[in-house]
């Protein structure tokens, strides 16, 4: 039979199984929002042109619109205890606090010495500041991935995502722009994309208004009891480019930072 | 606007014959149709146009963020039917790999395109799929893979089911709307055996029931610049195209919707 002199060349079975593979839709892309994904608990940010309820600015103090005050060690210490500073923002959120389901986590700072002082502005914020997380970070990545030369973005942006999902335990991620143009999307939720977009500029604009660069902090959400949106913002030859991870627990500064690089090889095509 | 890739992992198995002619049938029904060429040999522009050779095009384009879509569509005698020839693609071979962009500008083209009021753009790729060719298919709602019926071409068929599985886990949104079976020759048993082998290997959903068979006509069409249903002696070809559109449109009729 010539059929079986062809098929001698090729494993039948798991020809047929890839190609069956490939008429199915594609891997559950998601039916993924945000409110079924995480629980009741979970209820994201007012859809657009709401105005997500904000905690009542001091008197006599100017209104801030930006949306995360955030502590990392790009920052300089405020001139208040990190410890007052959190229980003074509760104090002052609602008793009941329905549209604040989020809550930033913030790691403190490193070992570095802490520059002089500076006074921050106050932001009025959607979230809730919590206290350090109970669990251990995720343990410290390893090797970086394999990114071979001349491979075009997409696939380097594939070979990074395999890398991510191998060195930690990422369930899902995407990968956005400045502008939320998504690159990669494996979460489904607009929502969440907004809410790493909003981290991110923020980050960087306090960033630059403290002069300070260096590695990145941990910048994460809780989005459930049990899952946080890790974001790390990587600037590139394209500008801007946002990672958001959904993690068991927010990872540790070196993680973090061993990602970051990892990323900005499969953008840069280092 | 839809936008169908035609790509296949092996060279030489009529790619371009298939997006040509699939692109004037589907243009044929009515649909506002673009025929982009993204395979740097330019072979659609050389095939249709005289003046390929002078155009700007696709990869002008990816170099030059300042060019428009509408600069570089080349209208044909069909008012339903436009092409984007390759354009000069010195530039961007010379700077090969170091353009990341590529995939923010096909998206860019696309959505122009998609302004224009284009209701289907068919882009005829280059064999392999890495490249242009892979940032191409990341932008895409459907691909469709000729196969020529010959027994390399069986051979190769796990590495283009490989190649199109990494493709979807970038581009979750692509389907695989089917293989098509090309240059086949019923009156040569290696081709016809290659035929049925194809088939008793693949999913029956996933290989077309339309069959392109190999002709001269098709040469000929080639060199008058023509599609081949445009030939006076192409009523059997075109009737062979409108098949295989026809059973594209069921494949992905929630997609594509007629003007």
């Amino acid at each position: 039979m010539e059929n079986e002199s062809i098929n001698q060349w090729l494993d039948a079975a798991s020809v047929r199984a890839l190609a069956e593979s490939l008429m199915k839709p594609a891997a559950p892309a998601p039916p993924m929002t945000p409110e079924t994904i995480y629980g009741s608990g979970f209820v994201g940010f007012a859809e657009s042109g709401q105005s997500p309820p904000v905690s009542t600015p001091d008197p006599g103090k100017p209104e801030i619109n930006a949306l995360v005050e955030l502590v990392s060690a790009k920052f300089p210490p405020v001139p208040v205890a990190a410890s007052e500073r959190h229980e003074a923002t509760i104090q002052k959120a609602p008793a009941k606090e329905p549209a604040m389901p989020l809550e930033v986590t913030l790691t403190p700072t490193g070992k570095k010495e802490a520059p002089p002082a500076r006074p921050v502005a106050r932001y009025s914020s959607p979230f809730r500041i919590a206290t350090a997380p109970a669990k251990p970070p995720t343990p410290v990545t390893r090797e970086q991935p394999t990114l071979a030369k001349g491979q075009p973005l997409s696939m380097r942006l594939s070979t990074f995502g395999a890398w991510l999902k191998g060195e930690i335990p990422a369930e899902s991620y995407f990968i956005c722009d400045r502008n939320g143009e998504v690159l990669v999307d494996e979460v489904g939720s607009s929502k969440l994309i907004k809410v790493a977009r909003t981290l991110a500029h923020a980050s960087a604009s306090a960033g630059r208004q403290v002069g300070e660069s260096g590695e990145p902090a941990s910048l994460h959400v809780k989005v459930s009891t049990d899952r946080v949106l890790e974001v790390i913002p990587r600037q590139s030859h394209f500008g801007l480019v946002i990672l958001g991870v959904i993690v068991p627990r927010p990872l540790s500064r070196e993680t973090v930072a061993s990602i970051s690089r990892s990323l900005g090889a499969a953008l840069d095509e280092k | 606007m839809i936008t169908l890739a035609v790509s296949s992992q092996k060279g030489g198995v009529g790619k371009t014959t298939l997006a040509i002619n699939l692109a004037h049938a589907f243009a044929r029904s009515g649909r506002r149709t673009l025929l982009v060429d993204s395979d740097p040999q330019g072979s659609v522009g050389l095939s249709l146009t005289r003046q390929s050779r002078h155009l700007s095009g696709f990869f002008d384009l990816l170099g030059n963020p300042s060019l428009k879509a509408a600069q570089v569509i080349v209208p044909t005698r069909m008012e339903t039917f436009s092409l984007v020839p390759s354009g000069q693609s010195s530039s961007y071979e010379l700077s090969g790999g170091a353009m990341g962009m590529t995939l923010y500008r096909v998206r860019s083209f696309l959505a122009e395109v998609t302004e224009l009021g284009y209701d289907l753009c068919i882009v005829d790729c280059a064999a392999g799929l890495f490249g242009v060719t892979a940032d191409v298919l990341s932008a895409s709602d459907g691909v469709i893979v000729p196969q020529q019926a010959e027994p390399l071409g069986v051979r190769s068929v796990p590495k283009m089911l490989e190649a199109l599985t990494r493709m979807r886990m970038v581009n979750s949104q692509l389907h695989v709307l089917g293989v098509v079976l090309t240059m086949v020759q019923q009156n040569l048993p290696e081709s016809r055996e290659s035929a049925e082998a194809l088939r008793s290997l693949l999913p029956p959903e996933m290989v077309m029931k339309t069959v392109v068979p190999r002709d001269d006509l098709f040469v000929r069409a080639s060199a008058r610049g023509l599609p081949v249903g445009v030939m006076d002696e192409g009523a059997a070809a075109l009737a062979v195209f409108e098949g295989l559109r026809d059973e594209l449109d069921r494949r992905m009729g929630h997609l594509l919707s007629p003007r």
